[in-house]
């Protein structure tokens, strides 16, 4: 979302300069002569404090991890550690309402968006465990609580309107949407407070687990799947003076999804010693007894007993964010600069600014510079430029800087679109 | 459509290009410690087919029970398969027969030939009688053919067939078979005072719906030939005769499949004969020999018993209860065996992978002048005799090799891909006062030998104090290094072998071995493994 509005904002910078040569953020700015706008868009991002691009890279794309990617990332471990990706793919229709009825003018707007998001936080010792082994901790225990991973997979669609109005020399643009949200795909983890102890020679293993498993119903999970259902609700103000400095804030994606009944929770709350499968019968003398050994009921059926189908309702991930937008040099260079908060998920407090150049009129360089969410410093650049009268496209990146350092960098991501007026 | 066209084209590009995936999973591995496999061996696990007894001190007594002798009551009676023919021609001048004219009914039996064997009474399990009819008169006759002491369901057994007039081809002939399952008859003949017996009435009238004919001397007027077919009874009544029943067999112990070598020695052992007679007759059992055979080291030992063997002994009869589910109260009759009175230990200590006994079974030694035709006899109650040995668990093992072949299935256990080098740590703690040497074999499916696990394999002893009773666990460790070969021969395993080398302390010292020992295996893995 975050890349979708800088993305919006390179895009209505570049629109103004080159069809109205005003400035602005609204969502949509359809100049004179034009009535609809048709828009593409999809991005990708990941970032986290702690897993490096390398990392993540082979991970996402089930590459082979090898012993020195996992060294970088355990450089960066510390006590909290978080990380959260996305991928998001829209398809937008934006149409001029000049007269409905006399009683209306403004933009409204259908949008169709494919969403993913995972985020987590973590313990050192649990990625110390998961991706080494437990050897190294022979002899002491291993804090793997609290650890929270959660994995959403869903379709919107989106109706919102958008209006302008002047007010004591103050431009005022608001925008507002609803969206239906279609579930497809979910699953989370959960736990405040799991361990496990290995004993100095491997004879034991104490297993402490505090952990609630969800997810929605594994049968169906494929694109067009329908496993909950929920709706989102999207705002935004601008405030803009009459040299063009705009204040605005935007509230995205407040809401929620009801995961359906055929969903499972499976509630763990056990702890247990593990002394290994029990092959005690083998050893029987006698030769009439046909001997198996089966794991299942040695230790993995022991506490997943409590499956249970279930419905529920989860957030979905909402952001927040305010912004001032300055004009430096008016049509030419304008400072964008402002924070935004995800709720919902294991992000920080981000804050961004941004400076952005219009050249020749048709083209726009934008240079950013951010600090938070699940990551540090990043420094990003963007372009947007027109095509012909009606054609403009945008692509860029937040993480530009920690993409240059694959090995070490801990965040990336990028972002494409096409607009079409009509 | 050419905006679209372009711009699926330029975001399928972006897409393929990000997500492409290198494998089917993120593959990474792994270092772990932690224990695979454990078991917890007592005397119970060890000597799974045996009854361990624990006594009030902890102490643990080793009892087997074994069956030994199972009578069959065809080496009593067999009713053999019996065919009697009957004819019988007109008597006098010729005649004129009408439609449904009564012919003189023809009473018969059939005797069983069972020898000394006198029964007066069956209830058939299995079995029928096949009858045969021939009519050589013009005019179809109808025959009834009767057992009128053969009843089930308060009815006799009755049938009722039309034999057709004979023609130019000979005789009309009529063959059926009929099932006896479930009659009781009554063997005692037409007027009760017979035995093997069984009565029968046949009698045929002419067609009621024919023509009249002329019948003249000596035409057949009944042809019939019945057979009784085997003929097997759930319960028979009267004189079981005085067979006699000689059996010479051996009974497997179940040692040979697992005792490969060794010595052992025992402090004392017990054996109790029991018999339960459920035949009601007298009856004298003559046990010509008990012996002790060990195929592996070639050594039999006959035991010496002279309360038991080479002397008659009398097998009271059982008596009749009436319950349908448990008819009979057996007499029961008991021989005790012990140090006392015979070589039992030795015939144990000899471990024998099989017991033969040479039998001779009388009935009725008295003859029939006391039943007077009331033995009786249940299919499904003859005569059991069983084997209790009783020893304390108080021997002397002197490389005492016990061996067993697992077919295992390792289904889940099987895909060995994802380990990679290990080195898996076998640790036993003993608690027996014995010196195991244990030693896993991986084995193909012609059962040849492809890996040794364990070397070497020895357990030691627990720590014992002067009474050669434990103290503590003594606990071994047998470090066993997992490469791809080793990988190979576990995977392509069908069987696994298992050999344990049994060694007492101080061998013809005694042990006395208690219930809560015990011998604790885990195997502890250390070691790479891919996460596939």
């Amino acid at each position: 979302m975050r890349k979708l509005f800088l993305c919006y904002s390179i895009f209505i910078a570049s629109i103004l300069t080159v069809e109205a040569g005003t400035p602005g953020t609204e969502l949509f700015n359809i100049g004179p002569g034009y009535n609809q706008v048709y828009s593409l868009y999809t991005d990708y991002s990941f970032a986290s404090g702690t897993v490096t691009n390398q990392f993540a890279n082979e991970y996402f794309r089930s590459g082979f991890i090898t012993n020195e990617m996992k060294d970088e990332v355990s450089k960066n471990l510390f006590h909290r550690n978080t990380l959260g990706a996305e991928f998001n793919a829209s398809i937008t229709i934006a149409q001029k309402l000049d007269t409905l009825f006399g009683s209306f003018s403004g933009i409204s707007f259908i949008r169709i968006s494919n969403k993913a998001h995972i985020h987590a936080k973590f313990e050192n010792d649990l990625f110390e465990m998961y991706f080494r082994g437990n050897k190294n901790y022979a002899g002491k225990k291993a804090e793997l609580g609290p650890f929270k991973l959660k994995s959403y997979t869903y379709q919107q669609l989106t109706y919102g309107i958008e209006r302008s109005s002047e007010r004591k020399n103050k431009h005022i643009i608001w925008s507002t949407a609803v969206s239906l949200n279609i579930g497809q795909k979910y699953s989370g983890y959960d736990s405040q407070s799991s361990s496990l102890y290995t004993a100095p020679d491997g004879s034991f293993l104490d297993v402490n687990l505090d952990l609630r498993l969800r997810s929605s119903d594994s049968s169906q999970s494929k694109p067009g799947s329908f496993n909950g259902y929920g709706f989102s609700i999207d705002g935004m103000v601008i405030i803009r003076d009459e040299k063009q400095n705009a204040w605005s804030i935007s509230a995205s994606n407040l809401g929620y999804i009801q995961w359906t009944k055929e969903s499972a929770e499976v509630p763990i709350d056990s702890s247990f010693r593990f002394e290994g499968i029990d092959v005690t019968d083998i050893f029987d003398f006698s030769d009439t007894i046909r001997k198996e050994i089966t794991t299942d009921s040695a230790y993995v059926q022991s506490f997943l007993t409590d499956r249970r189908k279930k419905a529920f309702s989860d957030m979905v991930p909402f952001h927040l964010k305010a912004s001032y937008s300055a004009q430096l040099n008016p049509g030419k260079l304008i400072l964008d600069i402002g924070a935004e908060q995800i709720f919902f998920a294991e992000a920080r407090l981000r804050g961004f600014t941004e400076l952005k150049y219009n050249f020749k009129r048709r083209h726009q360089l934008a240079l950013n510079l951010s600090y938070g969410a699940y990551t540090f410093w990043n420094l990003g650049l963007g372009y947007k430029g027109q095509a012909g009268k009606s054609w403009v496209f945008c692509l860029g990146t937040d993480y530009l800087s920690s993409m240059l350092n694959n090995g070490k960098g801990l965040s990336q991501g990028a972002f494409v679109s096409l607009e079409k007026y009509f | 459509m050419k905006f679209k066209a372009v711009f699926s084209i330029f975001l399928s590009s972006i897409l393929l290009f990000a997500c492409k995936k290198e494998n089917d999973r993120t593959q990474w591995d792994v270092e772990v410690l932690g224990p695979v496999l454990y078991a917890s061996l007592s005397i119970n696990e060890l000597l799974a087919d045996s009854i361990i007894q624990s006594n009030s001190d902890g102490s643990v007594s080793l009892i087997v029970e074994q069956e030994f002798y199972n009578l069959e009551p065809d080496s009593i009676y067999k009713i053999p398969d019996t065919t009697i023919t009957n004819i019988a021609v007109w008597p006098i001048f010729s005649a004129n027969i009408f439609p449904g004219f009564a012919f003189p009914n023809q009473d018969n039996k059939i005797s069983l030939g069972l020898g000394s064997v006198q029964l007066t009474k069956a209830i058939v399990s299995k079995g029928s009688i096949e009858i045969e009819l021939k009519n050589s008169l013009p005019e179809k006759l109808i025959y009834t053919y009767s057992i009128p002491k053969a009843k089930k369901n308060g009815l006799a057994f009755t049938i009722v067939k039309e034999v057709n007039a004979a023609d130019i081809n000979g005789p009309g002939i009529y063959q059926g078979n009929f099932s006896l399952e479930g009659y009781t008859i009554d063997l005692t003949g037409v007027n009760g005072t017979q035995f093997n017996t069984i009565a029968y009435t046949l009698s045929a009238i002419s067609d009621p719906g024919g023509n009249n004919f002329t019948i003249n001397f000596n035409d057949i007027v009944i042809n019939l030939k019945s057979t009784l077919r085997d003929m097997e009874a759930s319960y028979v009544k009267g004189y079981l005769g005085q067979n006699s029943v000689s059996e010479s067999s051996s009974n497997t112990t179940g040692l040979a499949s697992f005792v490969r070598g060794g010595y052992i020695q025992l402090d004392s052992v017990s054996l109790d004969l029991n018999i339960e007679n459920y035949i009601g007759a007298d009856a004298q059992i003559y046990f010509n020999s008990l012996s002790s055979v060990n195929s592996r080291t070639g050594s039999t030992v006959t035991l010496t018993a002279p309360s038991l063997l080479q002397r008659p002994l009398n097998i009271n009869r059982a008596q009749e209860s009436g319950p349908p589910l448990s008819p009979v109260i057996p007499s029961l009759h008991n021989f005790h065996l012990d140090n006392s009175n015979s070589n039992l230990q030795a015939f144990v200590e000899n471990l024998p992978e099989r017991i033969h006994y040479d039998v001779n079974l009388n009935m009725n030694p008295l003859g029939n002048n006391f039943s007077l035709y009331t033995d009786f006899l249940y299919r499904d109650f003859l005569v059991k005799g069983k084997l209790i040995l009783k020893m304390p668990f108080r021997f002397a093992a002197d490389n005492l090799l016990l061996v067993d072949t697992q077919d295992i299935s390792l289904n889940e256990l099987t895909n060995l891909d994802p380990i990679g080098p290990l080195t898996l740590t076998l640790v036993a703690s003993n608690g027996f006062p014995v010196d195991f040497d244990l030693q896993l074999f991986t084995l193909d499916e012609n059962k040849n030998v492809t890996d040794s696990i364990l070397i070497p394999g020895n357990i030691s002893r627990a720590n014992v104090d002067a009474q050669y009773k434990v103290t503590s666990p003594v606990i071994t460790r047998i470090e066993i290094p997992v490469d791809e070969a080793r990988k190979d021969h576990i995977r392509n395993s069908k069987f696994m072998g298992i050999r344990t080398k049994f060694n007492t302390p101080d061998y013809a010292q005694l042990i006395q071995l208690y219930s809560h020992y015990k011998l604790d295996l885990k195997l502890i893995a250390n070691g790479t493994y891919y996460i596939r």
